[in-house]
């Protein structure tokens, strides 16, 4: 009697467990809390995938789904999320981080363009959003000059700014046809002119030996290996003149990149992007 | 013992009836480790669209198959200076490339300061591709030199 008691409770848990099993993991706010876990784990992947799975998301919700996608570099994705955040609760911040987005995306024009429309700008982080604008206009050499406006900028950043702009505006390129002039007149010196100071001196000491070798066997009637240092000395010196030319635009290049890892050292030390109020309340 | 028995049995069903799927989630995979075909500059070909070309790259080919294979991987540079050749050949044109081999060989000799002049990558080669010579301004792609520089 005993024995059937029991089965007839394991039974009945088994039957009652499959029956109606808990199925109320996943309703829409359990799901909402698992999501907001994720975000404050800045697992931002699967935060996404969450927040996506909850059909009426409130403004909250959405802002971090934005900004979730701004996390995992998903530009597109979250300039348009920000973007329906427009007259909200959270519209302030949301704008803040739709120019953020822009501008991480490297769409300094889109940016410019809708700075200038006044297209969602927050009041309360104009100061923010204006300073993001001017960089962008400096980073995108975008309608820059001697009037440029410091003003949005505090005192204490002025210098900073004005001397990105002094580089923007001119820059210390070097000519290429310059560099390919000096090195037809000696050779390397183009490369020297360029500060590759190594490849310039190796330049002449290349050409000028083979040239050397070439009259000096032309000297004692070796005609054959004359020519055939005067071809490898004119082939050398040829190919000096197009390396200066070369190396003269990797120069420009390697300035621009300077120029433009300058501007954003200077902004993230100044911390634009994310002012202290962004608090999403993780624990 | 009975109710051993049927617990045991229980377990043994559930078990494989409601097996735990989260498991997929992870979606194993297999691992190739095939080499990729970029991986070996020094692969013989003769694919060129003139003479000239195929007299340059037939050069290379008899290089890497008689010396290089040989001698090993001594060249500093990434991609090797033959291949630096074959890649400006196929980026401009015979003359061009010629002229850029000859930018290289040159840079190659210089044993001033080529440490600080170049980005390096895997095996301390120092990164110089022939896009950057091709004296189109758009192809052009600067990194830090000195610097260890990670390529996918």
């Amino acid at each position: 009697m005993k024995n059937y008691f029991v089965y007839a409770i394991i039974f009945s848990v088994i039957f009652f467990g499959k029956s109606f099993p808990q199925n109320s993991f996943h309703t829409q706010s359990n799901i909402l809390i698992f999501a907001d876990h994720l975000f404050c784990e800045k697992d931002f992947l699967r935060a996404i995938d969450e927040y996506l799975r909850i059909e009426n998301k409130g403004d909250s919700t959405k802002l971090k789904l934005a900004f979730s996608y701004q996390k995992i570099n998903n530009f597109d994705a979250s300039s348009f999320q920000f973007l329906e955040l427009k007259n909200t609760s959270v519209a302030d911040i949301a704008s803040l981080n739709f120019y953020k987005s822009s501008y991480l995306a490297e769409n300094f024009v889109s940016l410019i363009n809708n700075f200038e429309n006044e297209n969602f700008i927050s009041e309360k982080y104009f100061s923010f959003i204006s300073k993001l604008y001017l960089t962008a206009r400096i980073k995108a050499n975008h309608n820059i000059d001697k009037n440029f406006d410091f003003g949005a900028f505090e005192k204490s950043e002025q210098e900073t700014v004005s001397v990105l702009v002094k580089r923007q505006l001119n820059p210390k390129y070097k000519s290429e046809t310059m560099a390919g002039v000096l090195s037809t007149l000696i050779p390397g010196l183009g490369k020297i002119y360029t500060q590759n100071y190594g490849d310039g001196i190796t330049s002449l000491i290349v050409t000028g030996l083979l040239t050397y070798l070439s009259v000096n066997n032309f000297d004692h009637n070796h005609q054959f290996k004359g020519w055939i240092f005067a071809g490898l000395s004119s082939y050398f010196y040829l190919g000096n003149i197009y390396g200066s030319v070369a190396s003269a635009q990797i120069f420009n290049a390697n300035y621009n990149r300077v120029t433009q890892e300058e501007i954003d050292k200077f902004i993230y030390e100044n911390n634009y992007f994310l002012p202290k109020e962004a608090d999403w309340n993780c624990k | 013992m009975k109710i051993y028995f049927f617990s045991i049995l229980f377990c043994l069903i559930h078990f494989n009836v409601f097996p735990q799927t989260e498991f997929e989630k992870w979606e194993g995979k297999k691992i190739s480790y095939v080499l990729n075909e970029n991986s070996t500059s020094s692969e013989l070909n003769f694919d060129a669209e003139n003479i000239p070309e195929l007299f340059l790259k037939s050069l290379t080919n008899l290089y890497w198959f008689f010396i290089s294979d040989v001698d090993g991987d001594n060249c500093p540079f990434s991609p090797t200076c033959s291949a630096f050749l074959i890649g400006s050949i196929e980026e401009t044109n015979v003359i061009k490339g010629a002229l850029m081999f000859a930018d290289r060989f040159t840079r190659d000799i210089n044993f001033f300061d080529k440490a600080n002049a170049y980005p390096f990558v895997t095996r301390g080669k120092f990164f110089d591709p022939p896009q950057n010579y091709t004296l189109n301004r758009e192809s052009i792609k600067v990194f830090e030199s000195g610097k260890f520089l990670f390529l996918e």
